[in-house]
């Protein structure tokens, strides 16, 4: 090759590589310009864990340096949704959603946080939003419906349970939405056919089983009415639809409260192992907080793990020696665990 | 709790739903600036009271929603009392509905334009309740007919919301449904269930809804706040807690405008605060963050005459206040304010039972 051809060629290639670097560092910049702003301003942490605060403090450290910003606010912004810092974590997502548009997570985060905080047009936009890049998200549909007829849209609400029926069938949400239309516009056959047609599909589902008692008292059979008020009472609380993006957040859940609530909702209708991570974090993370220890102590002792329902209840009554609940089931927890006392007689 | 002249002296009393002595009282005012409290009668846990005279016979009756147990309980140990003013201070009480699911609210209201007394009803119960309404069949005997089976109405205010000269009743409807309904008056004794707005945040708390014409535009708009976390194990705070103003835009359409956040918001009002002729709004918390003493107890918004409000904190002690009534007790044209405290967790440190709040 002639020398001349030669530097010809490096001199493009240079030229390329440098053209290459320059939108690198350009699309480098841009991104993380678009990242510090997503990233709002530290929250007060006083009252937080240790280790949630840190967590905080880091990844608003990490996004505001240029390499792996997107990382750094995607950790940020489950930090605070899983948190119910939903301001915060509404400003982070719209970063991730702008720079990630084509991720139905972020549109769904999203969807969330308004409607946490009360912003109903939001939720809806987002909740469209999810459908167009996932359209097989079956909570979408239930949650798209749900919308609509809280918002007097029940055309719109039948459209989507009924989409809801098609990807997840027999399920309860959905034929619970169609029949509260359909007692809502005074049908009440048909509201009748679809709750017992859940009841019969889905009999752990509490608010067919309280509705149909409601239908059956009015119609005047007390006897059905009071089987059915049974069976919704024991059938525990009314707990929402499976949704694997918010139960991704679990791992980002240092608040006490949530923690609670969602071991709470799992022991409602009695998954204790289920339950037991939720209550073991939050008895982790407030080790001087008696009511976590009493929680996690009766848990255990549901699950017949005494020796640490006993150690985790004495350590709730050492914290706070006044708690009323623990000390007998502490002691029972005694008794049960102590070696039987041998027999010396015969019979 | 509520402010009325029951006596017909020409000064405003208080009637307070006392739950920890399960009593009905009366604080009289009389004279002017003196009042002396005195017992109506028993009640398990009352949740609402309001004056109605509900055979016409000149004296305001006591609508008495009866809980059974304020705490969760799906037994159907509710009922709906109803004290009879014989006049001069002296009341018969009637029983007109029992066994019923835990009932939190009872308004008497004329729903078939004849001239009789019906009531209107919310069960709260707790796993079942439902919404009905009563109908008079004289001599204190009441029908009742369900017009919605979902559990948890709190509040279910009666008005002409529509200006068809029929009252139809509202209903807010907590638990898992967080949902207003209205139940439009088709007459005959015909409700058309209506949701004209719902949260999809089924933790969202709903906790008071109060009818007032916000806009001064003739339709009667809502109050509403969401702050309740009574069956928590950690009662407290969250984020979305607040207070909102649902306006009534005619034709059967409605719009939802978040006013403001007040953790644990409760007892919503609406009156013109600062004498400038336009409607304020006022809540109280019940569930805030009392472990901070700077945390707020009663909060009101300054309308500007274009319904953009401006958030005042009025009060951050006591603490957990949860109902609030707004009347001109002393008759000088500057509105009082009457708080009701609800001290059922703690801290005990900070505690009010019922207080007049006069402006500086």
């Amino acid at each position: 090759m002639p020398r001349s051809r030669l530097i010809a060629l490096v001199l493009v290639l240079s030229g390329l590589a440098v053209a290459a670097f320059a939108w690198h560092q350009r699309k480098l910049l841009q991104i993380s310009a678009v990242v510090r702003a997503a990233v709002s301003p530290l929250p007060d942490l006083a009252m937080w864990p240790p280790e949630y605060a840190a967590r905080v403090r880091g990844a608003t450290a990490a996004a505001n340096r240029i390499e792996q910003p997107l990382e750094a606010l995607s950790e940020l912004a489950c930090l605070y949704h899983a948190n119910a810092l939903y301001r915060e974590a509404q400003q982070a997502e719209r970063g991730l959603h702008a720079l990630e548009p084509k991720n139905a997570q972020w549109a769904y985060y999203l969807a969330d946080t308004c409607q946490n905080l009360g912003d109903m047009e939001g939720t809806r936009t987002f909740l469209e939003e999810t459908l167009r890049l996932a359209p097989h998200y079956p909570v979408t549909r239930l949650k798209l419906a749900d919308l609509c007829l809280k918002q007097g849209l029940t055309d719109e609400a039948i459209h989507h349970y009924e989409w809801r029926l098609t990807l997840v069938p027999n399920d309860p949400y959905a034929q619970l939405g169609l029949a509260r239309i359909a007692e809502q516009r005074g049908n009440r056959a048909e509201a009748l056919r679809l709750f017992e047609i859940i009841v019969r599909t889905s009999p752990n589902f509490p608010s067919a089983h309280s509705m149909l008692a409601e239908l059956y008292a009015q119609g005047g059979n007390e006897a059905r009415a009071a089987e059915e008020r049974r069976l919704g009472s024991a059938a525990g609380r009314f707990i929402e639809a499976n949704d694997p993006f918010l139960y991704r957040l679990y791992a980002w859940n240092f608040d006490s409260y949530r923690l609670d609530a969602q071991g709470g909702s799992r022991l409602q209708v009695r998954q204790l192992e289920a339950a037991l991570p939720f209550y073991e974090k939050a008895a982790r993370l407030a080790p001087r907080d008696s009511l976590a220890c009493d929680a996690l102590g009766n848990v255990y002792l549901q699950l017949k793990r005494l020796d640490d329902a006993r150690a985790t209840l004495e350590a709730g009554l050492a914290v706070a020696p006044a708690t009323p609940s623990q000390l007998p089931i502490s002691n029972s927890c005694s008794a049960r665990t102590s070696p039987e006392p041998e027999c010396s007689g015969t019979s | 709790m509520a402010v009325v002249d029951l006596d017909g002296d020409g000064l405003p009393d208080v009637l307070v739903c006392d739950a920890q002595t399960n009593q009905l009282r009366w604080i009289r005012q009389y004279p002017r600036g003196v009042y002396p409290e005195s017992t109506i009668g028993d009640v398990m846990a009352p949740g609402h009271v309001q004056a109605y005279d509900v055979y016409r016979h000149g004296r305001l009756d006591l609508l008495v929603a009866s809980m059974g147990q304020i705490f969760p309980n799906n037994d159907r140990i509710g009922s709906v009392i109803i004290f009879e003013n014989l006049g001069n201070g002296q009341f018969r009480r009637h029983v007109v509905g029992e066994h019923m699911a835990r009932v939190a609210d009872v308004r008497g209201a004329d729903l078939l334009g004849n001239g009789v007394t019906q009531l209107v009803v919310g069960c709260f119960g707790y796993d079942q309740g439902e919404t009905l309404w009563m109908e008079n069949h004289g001599d204190w005997k009441f029908e009742p007919h369900v017009v919605n089976t979902q559990s948890g109405p709190i509040h279910t205010p009666v008005a002409d919301f529509y200006g068809d000269g029929r009252l139809g009743f509202a209903s807010l409807i907590s638990q898992e449904w967080e949902e207003i309904h209205l139940f439009d008056n088709l007459g005959g004794g015909k409700f058309k269930d209506t949701i004209i707005w719902g949260s999809t945040n089924e933790d969202y708390g709903s906790s008071g809804l109060v009818e007032a014409d916000i806009n001064r535009d003739g339709r009667l708009d809502f109050v509403y706040t969401n702050g309740d976390a009574f069956d928590y194990a950690r009662p407290g705070p969250r984020p979305w807690h607040g207070i909102q103003w649902i306006e009534n835009l005619g034709s059967h359409r409605w719009a939802f405008h978040r006013v403001g956040d007040f953790p644990g918001a409760y007892g919503p009002s609406a009156a013109d605060l600062n004498g400038d002729g336009f409607v304020d709004l006022l809540a109280v918390s019940t569930f805030n963050d009392w472990s901070n003493p700077k945390s707020v107890s009663m909060m009101a918004w300054i309308n500007d005459g274009h319904e953009h409000f401006t958030p005042v904190p009025l009060a951050s002690t006591p603490t957990h206040l949860l109902t609030t009534a707004v009347a001109d007790m002393d008759g000088d044209g500057v509105p009082e304010i009457i708080t009701g405290g609800f001290h059922a967790y703690p801290p005990y440190d900070r505690m009010s039972r019922v207080l007049l709040w006069k402006r500086k």
